[in-house]
């Protein structure tokens, strides 16, 4: 067992004195016991949504994309927002993981693995919609460049919406990667503690043949390290490419060389908001508030202050830089965008984005997790406009006034927003149920006992040593500390 | 080795040279065939003969045991000479969509219609259509027509019609009884005849001429007081210099637009005369005339006569003449300046000058008369001589009715009329019709006359049917079915033929008048010969003496000036007919409810215009509901701000709220006919003292344009006539921030075009935004009609629009007018954005839509700066099999969920490279006409090669006022512009 000795002058990560064990059994808990009432509920709440979702969908592929609210100006309008609003969401676990652990923020541990589960369902809510928007989403496939018997033919490679399924499905693959890489050995030490069974195949089947070696813990670091890196370039390019499917258009209000760190930056800031609103139910509900403290929070908030900061000086800029560049064009869409038909929606964007993050600035509020909450939701639904915002307002009043359009939302795209929530949350309910949503593994590494001035915790009672019915596994196979890469290559 | 090449050989007998395998060889089959070749023995069969034998008689027995079917399948064996799958055939005739009758092409593919366009050989229409014309092909694959004739709405054999009808006519006629025929004022020579000799056959019958609007009837009327005659003089716009209309939207509805439009275009070519006639357009409401209008006043219906008095009284006084009849001057709204200015401009030309007036006023139209004589452009820009006479002796629907009262009619019978609906009166008229032993119509479809009468004896349309006419002295046109009556209909003239004893088919009577009165005139030696080149032309010109035209009466003046000045009251309401739908007549087409009113934007319904001032002080906004009331009649119509409309002035097209036009037409919009007024016994459509409240409902327009200023953007450029023959490049001048200055840079190298490079020229000048394009491309390229519903949610398929834009004061603003197409841009941004290349340039400079590639997801459309692309959201219906025969199979139909937009009618192109090639020449200039071009009635679409430098195309992209969109963004469209040029006189002192 070999821990950092940390200064007692730094707050402990984990704020209950827990032994290994009991951070094991702690985790593992969820998983092991019969769900409760309250996950029935949400978890039927949650499928309920879903089924309603897919029906919707069914409808509408079924009836063809007029009974959604389009038209002959406006080509995209939810379906594209929600597509990007998901993405967004999906930024903030890559980020966590991969980015975090490579400028070694440690409070990332407790925090990292339901964000990139996040990350991953969020992405499936997203790539739901560029497939259901085409007019005929049968032929989806057409968009993939795969040797055919049609000719030469061939897609476009000068198509940002054809640099998209490269972004997402590179994105999403790295992810699941990631992801996937960060659970084996978290996956080795349920397989461990299963009995023997369905639970126990399948774990042994997943966890790779993790034996908790010394070697295998280097190897794993090695690899882990390697996918952060790999999978850091992508939490940029994946918002920059979504980015491109307005910048690079003719539109007055897309076509901005800003966006892409405009996009990665909104992306973070509604990431950021999208894993607070999951955490702070999750800790209270699992009984984590030792685990992902108020200082989790707390930072989060804060990396919600920077990337807030930022959106509003994209916005202000965009501005700026209409009346400057004297474009026209470019200086109608956005006065048209703060003052013309959809202003609503535009002040909803810009009170949810650009003053509601400065309520972090009050300590009291910060470390409130239900302001934090309340916040998150406001940031989220402030992203959500910013979306709706940039697509509709640009395309219903581009250069010919006489095809200026309205846009109203029917029933039935409401419905297939709301069903990718169904997809979300049912997806999110069942890897609280199915998968430790907390890196037993690198939670470990940061428990506060061993140092000064602190005893380490008594171990509880032990267990019977036979309820580990794995070989090797007389000690908590996974209590290796993820530290020990970093320190072997560390220059001291 | 002495032989250099090597002998190979196949096998051991060919090696030894056995003739049993050298005879064999000989043959090219290894196995004989046992059928047919005598040189083979019969008892060569072989296993593979067995089998095919077996299987034979196999067959053979199970043929045999089966009924041959029973359905009419007629093989193509003897196909018709003229006939080539795949190949059009062109037929000249005659349109019947309203009284101008143009000059037409129709065309057919494998036997049937598929599209109008204008006859280019024809004097008067000169190669135009309306959107009316245009339209008449699907009206002719109309499921909601009559198929069969009927006797009290059940189906009857034509032979037992025609005994009933014969029978009650004599009745009628033994009884003394009246006979009565409705009928439209003039349906052609051949069928005036047949009307003739069928009020020959039974003394007591008399013609009832019934014109829903009453405009050619009011002139013909005026002509009576003033001239003697009863006849509409020939305009001629083209030989004006000064043109000033009352009311009258010549370009629009009024007599013979298509017509009228090409000559005015002519008149107004400032770019090739150096000149243009300037227009006047005095009116209570914004017309497509008024918004061509150099000049344009708004002034009340109640004034619009008195404004004419008074500029009568005024070329009077500058001709030194006194007018006796005239009235005393009463006060007036328009101003001093402007009511001088109108006089001064049409003394000025006198001769030259051309007074016109719309409406269903005889006095109005007497003053018309008296300035025409007293500028003396009689026998110049208007003709009587030259004119069309009308039936004379022709009784009134009021005289009908008062006879109806008397009940002293035995029979009436209606003929391509449908008063129940367009008049005020039609109630008590159908409720009249009752009592009469013979009522009966030859409406093509049930209308709302026909369920009032007793027998229907459906009539074809003019697709399918014989017919000719003349629209001005000596230019008389023929006009000939493309196809055979679809349903069990007959002609109109062969049933009058019939009733009258005098039965004969349409085609012998057109044929044996042509022979006896048109032929002797136009001379030569085989009546055959020039039947079938007439029939080939569509038209012939006869020798025109020299006609002695009566000479204009003062004594009429006074005559018709009876009555007063009415007292306008708060609201007067004005009903006039739509570019469209005109009286309503053709109402039950998807095509024509659908395309946009070239003013108002309105498609299916016909929202009330009212002033935007009136609006915004009564705080009505588009779509709210009032109720309009005259007299005891009240119609609850949505209403339209529409700029350039008098305050005082509610005006609601007719022609919508049938109840009996079919299933496209029943219930769209409201029927504003029951507010016409009667005053003398005249149905009349300038209601003053009508009131109008508001209902606080609402009923949203389907309206394809929202947004009417240009917001300062410079996609319309226009100039002022002084200063555009100053300056050519006038109005064209590059503007700060919208780039056109060459300083363009693009990544891609551009593209090439060896061959050909096809482009678009449209003249904005020429354009009135009449909309006829619309309907024709809307034909030729399979556009499906969307609906009401559909057009609300803005999404309206048709692959060309006219935007409609408005500049200066709303109460009276300048418009213009833009016809919007795909550009075909060089840099396309459509093109760079299709995720699956579904849409790329082609090797001639057009941008081509793959339908069959594309999966839908609409990014180019959103790129697409100019909006031109649509989608296709549902899968648009085709399923009734009628409807569909008017499909080009030269166009795909497009399915669900693909994009689809201008290709400048790239089948077009491609069927006329063919025949060149076949023919081994290059193409000529002005061979190709796309369909929007072709039907163009003033000619402001060109299209063309612009690698031909000596192509018509070619030299207007580099005129002086060709400018092309968003040159900033450097798109590079193929589509040039043409600066409008407008003679407003402001700035020149003109």
């Amino acid at each position: 067992m070999s821990h950092q000795h940390l200064s007692s002058l730094r707050e402990p990560l984990v704020t209950e004195p827990r032994t290994l064990g009991q951070l094991t059994e702690e985790i593992c808990a969820p998983m092991e016991r019969p769900p409760t009432w309250k996950w029935w509920v949400a978890f039927g709440i949650a499928v309920a949504v879903l089924g309603t979702g897919a029906g919707i969908v069914g409808y509408q592929v079924a009836t063809g994309i007029g009974v959604w609210g389009l038209n002959k100006t406006i080509g995209w309008a939810f379906d594209i927002t929600n597509f990007v609003f998901w993405v967004g969401i999906g930024h903030a676990g890559t980020l966590i993981s991969a980015i975090l652990f490579l400028f070694r923020q440690k409070w990332r541990t407790s925090i990292n693995r339901a964000a990139e589960a996040m990350t991953l369902f969020a992405v499936m809510c997203a790539a739901l919609f560029p497939v259901i928007h085409m007019g005929r989403p049968w032929l989806a496939f057409w968009v993939m460049p795969y040797p055919n018997d049609r000719g030469s033919l061939w897609v476009n490679f000068r198509s940002p919406l054809l640099w998209d399924v490269f972004a997402i499905s590179t994105y999403f693959t790295v992810s699941a990667v990631f992801w996937y890489v960060g659970l084996i050995p978290d996956l080795a030490t349920v397989r461990d503690r299963a009995k023997a069974g369905l639970r126990k195949a399948v774990f042994k089947v997943m966890s790779l043949g993790w034996t908790g070696s010394h070697r295998t813990w280097s190897r794993y670091e090695t690899v882990y390290l390697l996918l952060a890196g790999l999978a850091t370039p992508l939490v940029l390019s994946v918002h920059t490419i979504v980015s491109m499917d307005f910048a690079t258009s003719v539109i007055p209000g897309w076509h901005t060389t800003i966006f892409p760190p405009y996009f990665v930056a909104g992306a973070v800031f509604s990431g950021f908001a999208m894993v607070l609103t999951l955490m702070i139910i999750t800790r209270v509900v699992l009984g984590y508030e030792h685990l992902i403290t108020l200082r989790h929070l707390e930072n989060m908030t804060k990396i919600i202050i920077v990337t807030g900061g930022l959106v509003s000086l994209a916005y202000a800029t965009e501005f700026f830089i209409a009346w400057y560049s004297g474009n026209p064009y470019e200086r109608f869409a956005f006065m048209n965008r703060a003052f013309g038909p959809y202003a609503w929606a535009y002040w909803i964007m810009v009170t949810c984005n650009v003053v509601s993050p400065h309520l972090f600035w009050f300590k009291k509020i910060r470390t409130s997790p239900a302001a934090i909450f309340a916040l998150s939701l406001v940031i989220n639904v402030g992203m959500w406009f910013e979306r709706f915002v940039i697509i509709v307002t640009s395309l219903h009043r581009d250069f010919l006034p006489s095809s200026w359009a309205m846009y109203t939302p029917t029933m039935v795209e409401v419905g297939t927003f709301i069903g990718t929530f169904g997809l979300f949350f049912t997806l999110f309910l069942l890897f609280v149920r199915v998968l430790p949503i907390i890196s037993i593994g690198e939670v470990k590494s940061v428990l506060g006992f061993a140092r000064d001035g602190h005893e380490a915790p008594q171990h509880p009672p032990a267990k019977p040593v036979a309820e580990e019915p794995h070989p090797v596994a007389h000690r908590p196979v996974a209590a290796v500390p993820l530290a020990i890469a970093t320190r072997k290559d560390a220059p001291v | 080795m002495s032989d250099p090449l090597p002998k190979y050989w196949q096998s051991l007998a060919e090696r030894a040279s056995d003739p049993g395998f050298l005879t064999q060889a000989q043959d090219e089959f290894a196995e004989p065939l046992p059928v047919g070749v005598a040189a083979t023995p019969p008892d060569a069969n072989s296993r593979r003969d067995f089998f095919k034998l077996m299987g034979l008689s196999a067959a053979a027995a199970m043929v045999a045991c089966q009924r041959a079917p029973v359905q009419k399948i007629i093989p193509y064996v003897a196909r018709p000479d003229e006939v080539t799958p795949g190949l059009a055939l062109w037929y000249a005739s005659t349109c019947n969509g309203c009284s101008a009758r143009c000059g037409l092409l129709l065309k057919t593919r494998d036997g049937r219609p598929i599209k109008v366009e204008g006859n280019d050989e024809h004097p008067v229409s000169r190669g135009g259509v309306c959107a009316v014309g245009q339209a008449s092909v699907l009206s002719l694959y109309d499921a909601s027509r009559a198929r069969f004739p009927t006797r009290d709405a059940k189906r009857v054999a034509w032979a037992e019609l025609d005994a009933d009808v014969t029978q009650a006519l004599r009745e009628a006629s033994d009884a003394g009884q009246g006979i009565r025929v409705v009928l439209p004022w003039h349906l052609g020579p051949t069928a005036e005849a047949a009307v003739k000799r069928f009020l020959a056959a039974y003394p007591t019958a008399r013609t009832v001429r019934d014109e829903p609007l009453g405009e050619l009837a009011a002139i013909a009327e005026a002509h009576r007081v003033t001239h003697g005659v009863h006849a509409v003089p020939d305009y001629r716009f083209d030989k004006a210099t000064v043109i000033a209309s009352f009311g009258a939207d010549f370009l629009g509805t009024w007599v013979s637009p298509v017509a009228f439009t090409r000559q005015y275009t002519e008149a107004r070519d400032a770019a090739g005369q150096r000149k243009m006639a300037r227009h006047y357009q005095v009116e209570p409401m914004m017309t497509l005339t008024g918004a061509a209008a150099d000049r344009r006043f708004v002034v009340a219906p109640s004034e619009l006569r008195l404004v004419l008095a008074d500029l009568v009284r005024r070329l009077a006084v500058k001709a030194g003449r006194e007018l006796p009849g005239l009235p005393s001057a009463p006060p007036l709204t328009l101003e001093e300046s402007a009511k001088e200015e109108l006089a001064e401009a049409l003394w000025a030309q006198r001769q030259g000058a051309l007074v016109v007036a719309g409406g269903d006023d005889v006095a109005t139209q007497v003053l018309v008369n008296a300035a025409n004589a007293l500028l003396g452009s009689e026998g110049r820009t208007v003709s009587l001589a030259d004119g069309t006479a009308l039936d004379a002796d022709a009784l009134s629907l009021e005289a009908l009715l008062t006879e109806l009262r008397a009940a002293t009619v035995g029979a009436v019978l209606f003929l391509g009329a449908n008063p129940v609906y367009t008049d005020p009166r039609g109630e008590e008229l159908a409720a009249l019709l009752k009592q009469v032993p013979l009522t009966l119509s030859t409406s093509d479809r049930r209308d709302e006359t026909v369920v009032h009468v007793g027998l229907h004896a459906p009539e074809p349309t003019a697709l399918e049917s014989w017919g000719d006419a003349e629209v001005r002295r000596g230019v008389v046109s023929l006009r000939q079915p493309a196809v055979a009556p679809l349903h069990e209909t007959r002609s109109a003239v062969e049933s009058l033929l019939q009733w009258a004893g005098a039965p004969q088919p349409h085609y012998d009577f057109l044929r044996a008048r042509w022979e006896a009165e048109v032929f002797p005139q136009a001379g030569g030696v085989s009546f055959s010969a020039f039947w079938d080149d007439a029939l080939r032309r569509g038209v012939v010109l006869l020798p025109v003496p020299l006609a002695e035209a009566p000479a204009f009466r003062e004594e009429g003046l006074a005559k018709a000036w009876k009555g007063a000045a009415r007292p306008p009251g708060e609201w007067e309401l004005v009903l006039y007919p739509t570019v469209a739908v005109r009286d309503g007549a053709p109402a039950n087409n998807g095509w024509l409810q659908e395309v946009a009113d070239p003013i108002t934007k309105a498609t299916w319904g016909n929202p009330a215009c009212i002033a935007p001032a009136r609006a915004k002080a009564l705080g009505l906004k588009d779509g709210d509901v009032v109720k309009v009331r005259a007299g005891d009649r009240t119609v609850s119509v949505p209403v339209l701000v529409q700029a350039g409309t008098h305050p005082a002035v509610i005006a609601v097209p007719v022609g919508y709220g049938r109840t009996h036009a079919g299933r496209v037409a029943n219930g769209i919009g409201v029927n504003a006919y029951p507010l016409t007024a009667v005053r003398e016994g005249r149905a009349r459509h300038a209601v003053p003292g009508v009131t109008v409240e508001a209902t606080g409902a609402r009923q949203p327009l389907a309206l394809t344009q929202t947004h009417h200023r240009l917001e300062g953007r410079p996609h319309v450029r226009e100039a002022e006539l002084a200063a555009f023959l100053a300056n050519p490049r006038a109005g064209n001048e590059v503007q700060a921030g919208h780039g056109g200055g060459g300083h363009s840079l693009s990544m891609w190298s551009g593209h090439e075009y060896n061959g050909h490079r096809w482009a678009l020229a449209v003249d904005l000048s020429a354009c009135t935004g009449c909309s006829a394009c619309v309907v024709s491309c809307q034909a030729e390229n399979n556009i499906p009609s969307v609906g009401r519903d559909e057009v609300l949610r803005r999404r309206e398929m048709h692959w060309m629009r006219i935007d409609r834009y408005y500049q200066g004061d709303e109460a009276n603003p300048q418009v213009v007018h833009q016809p919007m197409m795909c550009q075909h841009c060089e840099n396309a941004p459509c093109e760079t954005v299709c995720p699956v290349l579904a849409t790329v340039h082609s090797s001639e400079g057009l941008n081509q839509q793959v339908y069959n590639r594309c999966v839908g997801t609409r990014y180019c459309a959103n790129n697409c700066p100019t909006k031109v692309r649509r989608f296709n959201w549902f899968d648009y219906p085709h399923d009734e099999p009628l409807e569909r025969m008017v499909l080009n199979p030269d166009v795909v139909v497009r399915s669900r969920g693909v994009m689809e937009k201008c290709s400048l009618c790239v089948q077009r192109i491609q069927e006329t490279k063919a025949a060149a090639n076949r023919e081994g020449r290059p193409l000529r200039d002005g061979e190709i006409q796309t369909a929007c071009q072709q039907s163009c009635p003033a000619k402001a679409i060109h299209f063309g090669d612009v690698n031909d430098p000596d192509s018509q195309v070619a030299r207007l992209a580099k005129d002086g006022r060709a400018f092309r969109l968003l040159e900033e963004l450097n798109i590079g469209s193929s589509i040039t512009y043409l600066t409008k040029i407008r003679n407003t006189g402001s700035g020149s002192g003109a």
